[in-house]
């Protein structure tokens, strides 16, 4: 199906086009926020990745690989506001948009510890991110993390490696918090 | 959540909260947006991303300029639903060259700027655009000068960033980070001459890592900080920097700003108030002060360390602050005005405020505000053009062109004399830094385009006055 589609939408179909839309959107917009961390860059990042596709489209040459190249669109997109959003940001804040906050039965101490994960995926580089959020994620191994965003294996092993050092870092900060008993 | 240590469980349950589906409206702007954007190779036209943000959007006009910042997205001022393209100067598309312009004899001060290896790679040889860019290597520096090639004159195996001129323009400075677990990052000062040569010692204005990692937390200088500025009179380096331990970790927030000699004698400034971290500033005109950004105002914190005082307060938050030969200030402000929807939207603006009289005017909504060294007019970018504003309220519009394409201004920055402006533009070949001058004519593009110079921002950039040595 996907390959009529961009077929058609190599030759200028936009109905075409918006149907790849609709048919991707959804996971790159899950993916993007879960990089980002904010709904409304991960937004932006989605709307910049597909008209990105749409320009470039007629490069692509192998129309199987559509999913993995918007992934490699979008992880630039989100470099670039990640990039930004550090040079502005005034500060970090924890994530309050109802349809991501916590449930109702969280309890205070897993509200700290979404705080001190939130805190400790914000000091990450994108890079390390992306890696985790595709591996997290989309389940994806790492050997297919490089095969999709153009790197070694070797460098997505060691980015992994570092990313899930410094979350695991926060994982324990927040347990030692619990068992001295600071949330209470 | 489950609270369980096991790292794989917790990330993968983690990762599962948030949002799963694309909201309508981003379909929406995705499917207005095709409009205005060029297939690469149909009808032999170049492509261009031209296309209209959110519609009653999301987002504010700076998220979402910068947000497009790697691809380059034309966007729209607030309230209107669709702008038309830029539209190229010439009847017919032009094309433009994908190498600098060049002369032998070259003109004006050097231009230092910070750019990833990647970005110098493409310098001589062009990336394809989603290459470069997920391949972020160590930074480097480089220098151009107006009709000249693009040199490297640092390269470590750390990052080295924030390059900036001393006022009379015989001393660089810059930040070196490691690459590595534990950035700390060390301010650097070297002699440089008139072409770009390093002279003498390196003077290393270390930063203590013990101090910078008290509690695993960046406490001195951090890769995310604004970067240090020249006073104008040449003597001392501000910065930002994490303040020592402030408990559970509310420290990353707020910072310090502090002043270095050239000798290392290091004075916090604004005693029991912190800055807004990644907040630009600005020195006065006399080097006695610093206006800095905290909470929701700007503060003048002056250099005796005695205690800051209030200049101005906002109603939304100040990201950015330029301090003008005249006293005025330029400052960024960043305000989330309520959408219909229930959320939120971000806009950047553009205040100019005289703490001496209280006046106060709104010129535009952009992420950067630049004086002219005069202090007479600043510069800012609205919408791709640059908009220089004057004092007296009147303002011009540059659309500067080069081969009868239109560019994309994203950030724009003077001269030391004032008389060229310098800027970070994109076009359909990638991105580069391009000179002009202040009427808009004599373009100059410095470096090669190449989308490996999405990431460069005019933070990294320093212009070296022309009559240096």
């Amino acid at each position: 199906m996907d390959r009529d589609l961009i077929e058609r939408a190599k030759h200028g179909d936009k109905d075409a086009f918006t149907s790849l839309v609709l048919r991707h959107g959804d996971r790159l917009y899950s993916i993007a926020f879960r990089i980002l961390r904010d709904a409304t860059p991960a937004e932006d990042a989605v709307q910049q990745t597909f008209l990105t596709a749409w320009r470039e489209l007629r490069r692509l040459r192998d129309d199987d690989r559509l999913e993995a190249w918007l992934y490699r669109l979008l992880v630039n997109a989100c470099f670039a506001e990640i990039r930004h959003t550090r040079r502005w940001q005034p500060g970090l804040r924890v994530i309050t948009d109802p349809d991501i906050g916590p449930s109702t039965d969280d309890t205070q101490a897993s509200v700290a510890l979404r705080d001190e994960l939130e805190r400790a995926f914000r000091r990450l580089s994108g890079e390390q991110r992306a890696v985790l959020a595709m591996h997290h994620y989309l389940g994806l191994s790492g050997a297919e993390i490089a095969q999709t965003l153009g790197l070694s294996p070797g460098t997505v092993r060691s980015r992994l490696h570092y990313a899930r050092q410094q979350m695991r870092a926060a994982i324990e900060a927040d347990s030692r918090l619990t068992a001295t008993g600071e949330l209470a | 959540m489950k609270r369980d240590l096991n790292v794989d469980q917790v990330l993968d349950s983690w990762f599962t909260e948030g949002p799963t589906s694309l909201p309508d409206r981003t379909v929406a702007a995705i499917a207005e947006g095709l409009d205005d954007v060029h297939q690469r190779g149909a009808l032999g036209l170049p492509g261009r991303l031209s296309v209209p943000r959110f519609v009653p959007l999301a987002s504010a006009t700076v998220v979402a300029l910068v947000a497009a910042l790697a691809l380059g997205v034309y966007l729209n001022g607030p309230g209107i639903g669709v702008h038309p393209s830029p539209s190229p100067s010439a009847s017919t598309p032009g094309s433009l060259s994908p190498e600098p312009t060049t002369s032998p004899e070259g003109r004006g001060g050097l231009i230092a700027f910070a750019a990833d290896s990647a970005a110098g790679d493409a310098l001589t040889d062009a990336l394809d655009h989603g290459t470069a860019e997920v391949r972020p290597n160590p930074m480097d520096i480089y220098v151009v000068r107006e009709g000249q090639p693009t040199r490297r004159i640092i390269a470590t195996d750390a990052h080295e960033r924030c390059p900036s001129f001393s006022p009379d323009g015989t001393l660089l400075a810059y930040l070196e980070i490691p690459v590595g677990e534990r950035p700390a990052p060390s301010l650097i000062v070297v002699r440089v001459d008139a072409t770009g040569q390093l002279i003498g010692d390196v003077m290393r204005l270390l930063l203590p890592a013990d101090e910078m990692y008290g509690a695993g937390l960046p406490r001195r200088l951090s890769d995310g900080s604004p970067c240090p500025k020249w006073s104008p009179d040449g003597t001392r380096l501000a910065y930002l920097a994490y303040p020592l331990s402030q408990g559970n970790g509310s420290s990353l927030d707020r910072a310090d700003v502090r002043v270095a000699t050239l000798d290392g004698q290091e004075t916090i400034l604004n005693p029991g108030r912190l800055a807004n971290v990644g907040a630009t500033f600005g020195w006065s005109a006399n080097s006695d002060a610093i206006a800095f950004a905290s909470e929701n105002a700007i503060f003048r914190a002056p250099l005796d360390g005695s205690a800051s005082t209030l200049m101005w307060r906002s109603d939304g938050t100040p990201t950015a602050v330029a301090w003008s030969a005249h006293g005025e200030l330029a400052i960024t402000v960043l305000t989330s005005i309520p959408t219909d929807g229930g959320g939120s939207q971000d806009v950047l603006s553009i205040h100019l405020v005289d703490p001496a009289t209280g006046d106060h005017r709104q010129v535009g909504e952009s992420s950067r505000a630049a004086w002219s060294p005069d202090g007479s007019v600043v510069a800012l970018v609205e919408a791709g053009k640059v908009v220089l504003s004057n004092r007296d309220g009147s303002t011009t519009t540059l659309s500067p062109t080069r081969d009868g394409v239109e560019m994309f201004m994203w950030e724009v920055e003077w001269s030391t004399d004032g008389e060229r402006l310098l800027a970070r533009a994109s076009s359909d070949l990638g991105y580069a830094l391009v000179s002009m001058a202040t009427t808009g004519t004599s373009v100059e593009v410095l470096t090669p385009w190449t989308y490996a110079m999405t990431w460069i921002s005019l933070e990294d950039v320093s212009w070296q006055a022309i009559d240096a040595q």
